[in-house]
């Protein structure tokens, strides 16, 4: 039979030699299944030691100020009307306990299907970014102006923020007809959206 | 490393992070495993690297769904392999992206480039059809037997063999289009 003696011959053989064997993925894959996988259970978390606290809310700080100077940054720089700006972000709520996903399996169908919905937005230019957020989360707040601030947990309680998407929607129409298709919305959860105030 | 020492050194990885359900050791396996398992989710989706990605997210929630139940009767290199290869044949079902019977010569043609004077295999190998492209890369890039890409693909190994052929007869024609482009270019 012709297909038992169709050989590579030897130059074939070092084209497919010289292919690439061993390639690690972008270090954003690990941590998105590693946070999959604590969502469904399988990798246990562990909470923070004291001294971790105090660096995880010196990292919050950084990133508040960092905002800041973006929003500030922006400001100064006049309106925003272009269309690779967001106008609008989407707030994903956390789920009810009752309509949480049930097994590991309709975790992960959940998860690609937000991705897809994600990744079609994208590429009709109808998405500018967004990310789940972890489960844990750090409250702060000083209750009066002579007390010390107040470090609290928050964690995924109903109604927390999950998630947020940024839409370079131009007004609300447009924003609540691309919202009204989030899947979040389809599983019994609640989104919120609010214009970006430049 | 042998295969007996790589074989020992997945099994106390795993029951590591079986034992313990931590971070750490699920990031230990991951990051021994990944780096073999991209390259071929890569060709496997055609070259698409958020398809990739996305089957590999699969295939890891699924094999730590599984790990429990794994008999070790075949290397978890292979076990992982024919999960990627699962999440990767079910995505494909549901996308129905790319026509998987037919052997699209102007695909083909326009994958080799009309300009190009040098053969790059990884593009010619995205442009195959489905099933002829995964039969192609478990044999000639993974080095898996008609027998054992049969059981991956749940297919029988003489289609197995008969997708290979015909896989190999049109990349040889990328090659021919390509040397023949070469010649009258110098």
């Amino acid at each position: 039979m012709k297909q038992e003696t169709d050989e590579l011959t030897p130059q074939e053989l070092e084209l497919f030699a010289g292919l690439e064997r061993e390639k690690m993925p972008p270090p954003f894959l690990e941590n998105r299944i590693v946070e999959q996988l604590k969502g469904a259970g399988v990798i246990r978390t562990r909470r923070l030691p004291g001294y971790l606290k105090i660096a995880a809310a010196f990292a919050l700080l950084l990133a508040v100020f960092s905002v800041g100077a973006i929003v500030g940054a922006r400001r100064s720089s006049g309106p925003a009307t272009k269309p690779t700006q967001a106008g609008y972000i989407l707030i994903v709520r956390e789920f009810r306990p009752e309509l949480r996903a049930k097994s590991l399996e309709e975790e992960r169908l959940r998860v690609k299907e937000y991705g897809t919905w994600a990744r079609d937005l994208g590429r009709r230019g109808l998405l500018l970014g967004g990310e789940k957020l972890k489960d844990e989360g750090r409250l702060l707040s000083q209750p009066n102006q002579s007390s010390d601030i107040v470090e609290t947990s928050s964690g995924a309680s109903e109604g927390a923020t999950a998630g947020y998407f940024l839409l370079p929607a131009v007004d609300y129409n447009q924003a609540v007809t691309i919202a009204r298709t989030c899947p979040h919305i389809k599983h019994g959860g609640t989104v919120e959206l609010r214009q970006i105030d430049f | 490393m042998t295969l007996h020492q790589s074989s020992e050194l997945d099994q106390q990885l795993v029951r590591k992070f079986l034992r313990t359900g931590d971070e750490r050791s699920f990031r230990e396996l991951y990051r021994c495993h990944t780096p073999s398992l991209y390259p071929l989710a890569l060709r496997l989706v055609g070259g698409s690297e958020s398809d990739a990605q996305d089957a590999i997210q699969d295939a890891w929630m699924r094999a730590c769904d599984g790990l429990k139940r794994f008999e070790w009767k075949s290397s978890l290199r292979t076990w992982l392999t024919g999960i990627l290869i699962n999440c990767i044949r079910e995505s494909n079902r549901h996308r129905r992206q790319r026509n998987e019977e037919e052997l699209s010569d102007h695909h083909l043609t326009n994958t080799v480039g009309h300009h190009s004077t040098t053969i790059d295999l990884e593009e010619v190998i995205e442009g195959l059809p489905t099933g002829y492209r995964h039969v192609l890369i478990l044999h000639d890039v993974e080095g898996y037997t008609h027998e054992e890409i049969a059981t991956l693909l749940e297919i029988k190994a003489g289609t197995s063999k008969s997708q290979l052929y015909h896989a190999r007869k049109a990349l040889r024609q990328c090659f021919d289009r390509t040397q023949h482009y070469e010649a009258r270019n110098g």
